[in-house]
């Protein structure tokens, strides 16, 4: 089943009077489970393509499906909900609320998405330890390390069962050890869990790990390689 | 709950720039309850002279009386009859008045010691009762009830070099034609603040003035003292409606300048409040507006995790009312307390100022505040209400993020 369907798509930007086509008629699927990786250089149009199937920008032309509801017609609100209980986002500078703890972080998505505070801990905790974070739940975001905070954004985009995890770049802030550390936790949880992740990326142990590979220049998609398990 | 946690803590992200905003809103507030508490004092202040010591809150006299006052037009002693048993409950006492014109002489050597001076007879207990009229006595006692006792205004004093326990010679002419003259005795020396009412008054004993006067259970005002001075008017024209032998006047008519201020005193007060917060909106808004421009990457953030635009303009809403609310509180704790402060214990400042007559009553020179509900929830109110007007642009143009760009530029 199609977690993601595009069709076609488009983004131009408007840069004076030149246009930009940073996403020029894209068409692909993404199906539950998979663990894929859209590779290519900058300005390749892997962010804006993510931005796009993350409701966080909307297409010039041409439509996007998640979980089988086109997101093209939704309002902004309506966008916003999609992408709580659908998406979960990793970001390439972390971006957890610094005036939260690591815990409050992850439960903060809970709160939102009306979970019961009494199931709160019974969902955090075990995750936290699968993650290796028991320790540090009451720490500040300022209080870890690039690779914590990483791991904590990782908790913090799965905590809410989204059927999709985007991730931006997730390990170009972080050191060769932590990148490995947190590639392979991903994958543990995509083989364990079945949890569906694209990326985008041009770090090779990413592209390397990646089931499968999305090729992209000049913002249309060049390869796309599914590798034999 | 979670929003109002992250807006708690976001305050003290930046904590010098927030303790100087909340300083600056503390000080605006805590000025605002104590200017708002000083002008209650004010304005308290120039009734209660104006009616407590003179007048009383409503003058009841024989029609026409009060514009044309003389000598013959006495009514009864006795008015309680006349008033309705209902509105008892609403007057604190009645004092009865009598008001002549005399000479008075002090010694016999020298004419220059003889002044003319408008006489005020007083029942001595029910001004004891009701009236603050005792309470200008700098010299001597107030009135005991015994026949040849006199009071004298200060002016008055010093003008005919007069003593306590001076022999007074009275001298007037009585309401039936004939000489009203007598001996007594200064009891004490008064000072109400007004050069001209202390230089030309004196006061005695009603009885005594009576009998002089031949005026014998016969007087020419009574002035009602109520529970609150406020009702003067709505008391009056019940008086009035009841019965029309006598006729009853608020202090409002008789002070017009007094009560034209309490018309627009309202005004006068939300007035103060904008000056005191116009200053006060830029500095909170230039606060929240960069706390908001420095957070634009992570308002963002919070919108592509999941968060709707409502919910974090509820956060910014959150830190603005938690600053507002918290400085208001403290503010008014602290305006309360030293308006409090200065109701009990006002300060005299008498050695560098003087007292001003305006408007048929005196400006005393005492810094002297009146805690009232209105003067201590306003401003608390107003600052909340600042809370949420300061919220307005940034919650704006939260709604107008569009939280891809933020991303890109954060």
């Amino acid at each position: 089943m199609s977690i993601v369907l595009t069709t076609d798509l488009k983004r131009v930007y408007e840069s004076g009077a030149t246009e930009v086509k940073a996403v020029n008629g894209v068409s692909l699927s993404v199906e539950a489970g998979e663990f894929t990786v859209l590779a290519g250089p900058s300005g390749s149009g892997k962010t804006t393509l993510l931005n796009l199937i993350g409701g966080l920008d909307r297409p010039t032309n041409g439509s996007v499906h998640l979980d089988g509801e086109l997101l093209n017609d939704k309002s902004d609100d309506e966008l916003t909900r999609a992408r709580l209980f659908k998406i979960g986002f990793i970001f390439q500078a972390y971006n957890l609320v610094p005036v939260l703890s690591a815990y409050e972080n992850v439960q903060f998505i809970l709160q939102i998405q009306g979970v019961p505070d009494s199931e709160h801990a019974g969902r955090i905790m075990p995750l936290f330890e699968e993650l290796g974070l028991s320790g540090l739940a009451q720490r500040l975001p300022g209080e870890l390390s690039g690779g914590q905070q990483q791991r904590v954004a990782v908790a913090r985009a799965i905590i809410g069962r989204p059927s999709i995890i985007l991730a931006d770049e997730p390990t170009a802030n972080l050191d060769s050890e932590s990148a490995v550390s947190l590639l392979n936790l991903m994958h543990r949880l995509n083989l364990e869990q079945k949890v569906t992740f694209l990326f985008s990326s041009h770090d090779s142990k990413v592209i390397d790990i990646a089931q499968r590979v999305i090729s992209m220049r000049d913002g249309k998609v060049s390869d796309d390689i599914r590798k034999q398990q | 709950m979670m929003i109002l946690r992250i807006g708690w803590r976001n305050l003290w992200r930046n904590r010098r720039r927030t303790q100087l905003t909340m300083g600056a809103m503390i000080f605006a507030c805590a000025m605002l309850v104590f200017s708002l508490g000083y002008y209650d004092g004010f304005l308290w202040s120039l009734i209660n002279n104006a009616t407590e010591k003179e007048n009383g809150h409503v003058f009841i006299a024989l029609p026409g009386y009060y514009a044309n006052p003389t000598l013959e037009d006495a009514c009864p002693e006795a008015i309680s009859n006349q008033i309705p048993a209902v509105m008892k409950a609403e007057i604190k006492g009645v004092c009865p008045r009598l008001q002549a014109y005399a000479l008075l002489s002090c010694g016999t050597d020298d004419e220059n010691r003889t002044q003319p001076a408008q006489i005020v007879a007083v029942d001595y207990q029910a001004e004891l009762a009701n009236s603050k009229l005792a309470s200008d006595i700098v010299t001597g006692s107030f009135l005991t009830g015994q026949e040849r006792e006199i009071l004298l205004g200060k002016g008055l004093a010093r003008k005919i070099r007069a003593d306590i326990g001076s022999e007074i010679i009275f001298f007037s002419s009585a309401a039936d034609g004939s000489i009203a003259s007598e001996i007594l005795l200064v009891k004490g020396i008064f000072s109400s603040g007004e050069n001209m009412r202390d230089a030309s008054l004196a006061i005695m004993n009603l009885k005594a003035a009576q009998q002089l006067l031949v005026l014998e259970d016969r007087v020419h005002s009574h002035r009602l003292f109520l529970h609150n001075p406020m009702q003067a008017e709505e008391i009056a024209s019940r008086l009035n409606a009841g019965q029309k032998s006598l006729e009853a006047t608020p202090w409002q008519s008789i002070f017009p300048q007094i009560a034209d201020i309490l018309k627009v005193w309202l005004g006068v007060q939300l007035f103060t409040v904008a000056i005191y917060y116009a200053a006060m909106a830029l500095i909170t808004f230039n606060t929240m507006y960069m706390a908001f421009l420095e957070r634009m990457h992570e308002f963002a953030v919070m919108q592509a995790i999941g968060l709707t635009r409502g919910l974090l303009a509820m956060l910014i809403l959150c830190e603005s009312i938690i600053m507002a609310t918290a400085s208001g509180l403290i503010g008014t704790a602290i305006g309360a307390c030293v308006n409090l402060v200065l109701f009990y214990y006002p300060i005299d400042l008498s050695r560098w100022m003087e007292s001003i007559t305006w408007g048929g009553s005196s400006i005393q020179p005492i810094l002297f505040c009146v805690p009232s509900l209105l003067s201590n929830l306003l401003p608390l109110l107003a600052m909340i209400l600042l809370g949420f007007a300061v919220a307005a642009l940034p919650t704006w143009r939260l709604y107008r993020l569009k939280p891809v760009e933020a991303l890109r530029e954060g």
